[in-house]
C-alpha cells in the first residue's frame, strides 16, 4: 500500500473537471430551496388556515427523515414512475433522453426546504412584535411592511442557521454519486478505477470539498460582519 | 420491477428489518458517548488556551467543519489501515466496517459537540470561575465541578439538534455496505421487490424517532429554565 501522489493529481483533474456540475447543483438547490423555504415560513408565520397547518404537517416530518433516504426513495420513484409521468403529460421524453442530474436538482432542493424554513421561521419569530404595529401604525401594507422593515431585519439572525444550512446542502452532494450523478466525488474517483487504488481518488476528493467549503465559510463570515454592521452588542 | 405499494408488503417487511435498528441506534450512542468526553477535553482546551494543543484543536476543528460527513467516512475507511499499516504493520482490512463507522463518526462528532461546549463554557459568567478560585479550588476542579455543569444547561439545545443530525447521518453509512438499518431496508427490498414498502418504513420509523429526540431534549430545556426564561 503506496500513496502514489502523481495518481492523486489526475484524481485532482478528473474531479475538478465536474466543479461545474457540482456548483450547477449546489446554486439550483440553493436559489429554489430558499424562495420555497420563504413562502413555507411566511405562510406559517402568518397562519394561512389550510395552507399552515399542511405545512407544518410536512416540514414536521420532512425534518425527521435524512437527505440519504430522501435519495434513496426520491431515486425508486424517479426510476418507477418518470415515464408515466411523461406519458401522462404528453411529453415525449422518455427517463433516457433526461440527464439525471435533473433528480439531483430536485432531490436537494426537497432536502433543504424543511431546515431553511424552520431557520427563517425562527428568525422570524424572534423580532419584536412593536416593530408590527409600527408597521401598520405608519400605514404600510403588508407586502410594503415585510420587504421594507421585517426581512431586512430578519436577514442578520437568520444568516448563521442559513449557511449551516447551505453547507448541509453542499455536503450532501457526495451522496447523489451513489445514483449516478457525476459530480466531484464519482468525477475523482473515475481514474481510479483503472488504478485499482482508492485512496488517492477520496485523498483528491477530499482536498476539493474541503477548499471549496473553506471559501464558503470565509465568505460567510465577511457577509455575517456587513450584516451585523449596525447591530449594538451588549456585554452583561 | 414497478410493483405498486401493498399495505401487506409493509406489514410483512417491517419487523424484519426492526431487527436492525439497535445497530443503528448502537453506533449513534456509542459515538455520542465517546465524542462528547472528547469534546469537553477539546472545549476545555481552547477555552483555556492550552499552548501547544489549542492550535492542534483549532486545526482539527477547522479541517473537520470543511469535510463532508461522506468524504470523511470513506477517507477513514480507505485510510485507516494504510495508516496503521505503515505505522504499526498491522493489517486491519479484515476490522468489522461498524469500527471504521464509529471512528469516522467519534472524528467527526467530536469537533462538533467540542464547538457547541465550547459556546456553552463560555456562556458561564466568569464569575463563577473567579468565585471558585477565592473559595480556594484548583483550575481542574473549578472547570469540572463548577463551569461544566452549568455550561451543561446551556448546551441542551444545540446537543439535541447535534443528536438529531447524528442520527440522520448513520444513513450514510448504507454507501460502504453496512448491514445496518437501511442496508437491511435495501438487501431485503431487493430479494423481494418491494424496495418502496421496505423504505417507506425506515422513512417512517426514522422521523417517529428524530420527532421524538427533538420533543425529549425540548421537554429537557423547558424543565431546566426554572423559571428563568419569559416566554413573550
Amino acid at each position: 500500500m503506496e500513496i502514489q501522489f502523481d495518481r492523486v493529481v489526475s484524481s485532482l483533474q478528473s474531479g475538478l473537471s465536474y466543479l461545474g456540475n457540482t456548483l450547477k447543483i449546489s446554486v439550483i438547490a440553493i436559489l429554489l430551496g430558499t424562495i420555497i423555504a420563504l413562502i413555507i415560513a411566511l405562510v406559517r408565520f402568518y397562519r394561512i388556515p389550510v395552507l399552515s397547518q399542511v405545512f407544518a404537517f410536512f416540514v414536521t416530518v420532512y425534518r425527521g427523515i435524512p437527505i440519504m433516504l430522501i435519495l434513496l426513495i426520491g431515486h425508486l420513484l424517479y426510476v418507477m414512475y418518470f415515464d408515466s409521468v411523461a406519458r401522462a403529460l404528453h411529453l415525449s421524453v422518455t427517463i433516457k433522453d433526461v440527464d439525471i442530474i435533473l433528480l439531483g436538482y430536485i432531490i436537494l432542493t426537497i432536502g433543504g426546504i424543511p431546515s431553511i424554513s424552520e431557520t427563517f421561521r425562527g428568525a422570524m419569530n424572534s423580532i419584536d412584535k412593536t416593530q408590527f404595529e409600527a408597521c401598520y401604525s405608519v400605514g404600510l401594507n403588508t407586502s410594503q411592511s415585510l420587504r421594507r422593515i421585517i426581512l431586512p431585519q430578519m436577514l442578520p439572525v437568520a444568516f448563521p442557521g442559513y449557511i449551516n444550512n447551505i453547507l448541509g446542502i453542499v455536503k450532501g452532494i457526495p451522496l447523489l454519486s451513489a445514483v449516478g450523478i457525476m459530480e466531484i466525488m464519482s468525477g475523482a474517483l473515475v481514474p481510479c478505477s483503472v488504478s485499482y487504488s482508492y485512496l488517492e481518488g477520496y485523498a483528491a476528493t477530499a482536498i476539493i470539498y474541503f477548499v471549496l467549503i473553506t471559501i464558503i465559510l470565509a465568505a460567510s463570515k465577511r457577509i455575517e460582519k456587513y450584516l451585523m454592521r449596525y447591530r449594538v452588542i451588549t456585554n452583561e | 420491477m414497478g410493483k405498486y405499494f401493498t399495505w401487506e408488503g409493509f406489514f410483512k417487511a417491517a419487523p424484519l428489518i426492526i431487527k436492525y435498528l439497535p445497530v443503528t441506534l448502537g453506533i449513534t450512542f456509542i459515538t455520542l458517548g465517546i465524542a462528547t468526553v472528547i469534546a469537553v477535553l477539546v472545549a476545555a482546551i481552547r477555552v483555556y488556551k492550552v499552548p501547544v494543543l489549542c492550535g492542534i484543536c483549532k486545526g482539527y476543528l477547522h479541517i473537520i467543519r470543511g469535510l463532508p460527513y461522506v468524504v470523511l467516512l470513506l477517507l477513514v475507511y480507505y485510510f485507516l489501515p494504510f495508516l496503521v499499516f505503515k505505522l504499526f504493520g498491522i493489517d486491519i482490512n479484515g476490522w468489522d466496517k461498524k469500527v471504521f463507522v464509529i471512528i469516522a463518526f467519534v472524528i467527526h462528532e467530536g469537533a462538533y459537540i467540542g464547538e457547541i461546549f465550547r459556546a456553552a463554557v463560555e456562556a458561564v459568567p466568569k464569575l463563577q470561575q473567579e468565585a471558585a478560585y477565592s473559595v480556594g479550588l484548583t483550575q481542574y476542579q473549578a472547570f469540572f465541578r463548577i463551569i461544566l455543569p452549568q455550561s451543561v444547561k446551556v448546551a441542551i439545545p444545540a446537543y439535541g439538534a447535534n443528536f438529531v443530525e447524528l442520527f440522520h447521518n448513520t444513513a450514510i453509512t448504507y454507501m460502504i455496505g453496512v448491514m445496518d438499518f437501511i442496508g437491511r431496508a435495501t438487501s431485503l427490498g431487493g430479494a423481494s421487490f418491494n424496495y418502496i414498502e421496505t423504505y417507506l418504513f425506515v422513512a417512517v420509523v426514522y422521523a417517529a424517532i428524530s420527532i421524538a429526540i427533538e420533543f425529549l431534549f425540548k421537554y429537557v430545556d423547558a424543565r431546566y429554565q426554572f423559571g428563568a426564561k419569559v416566554k413573550v
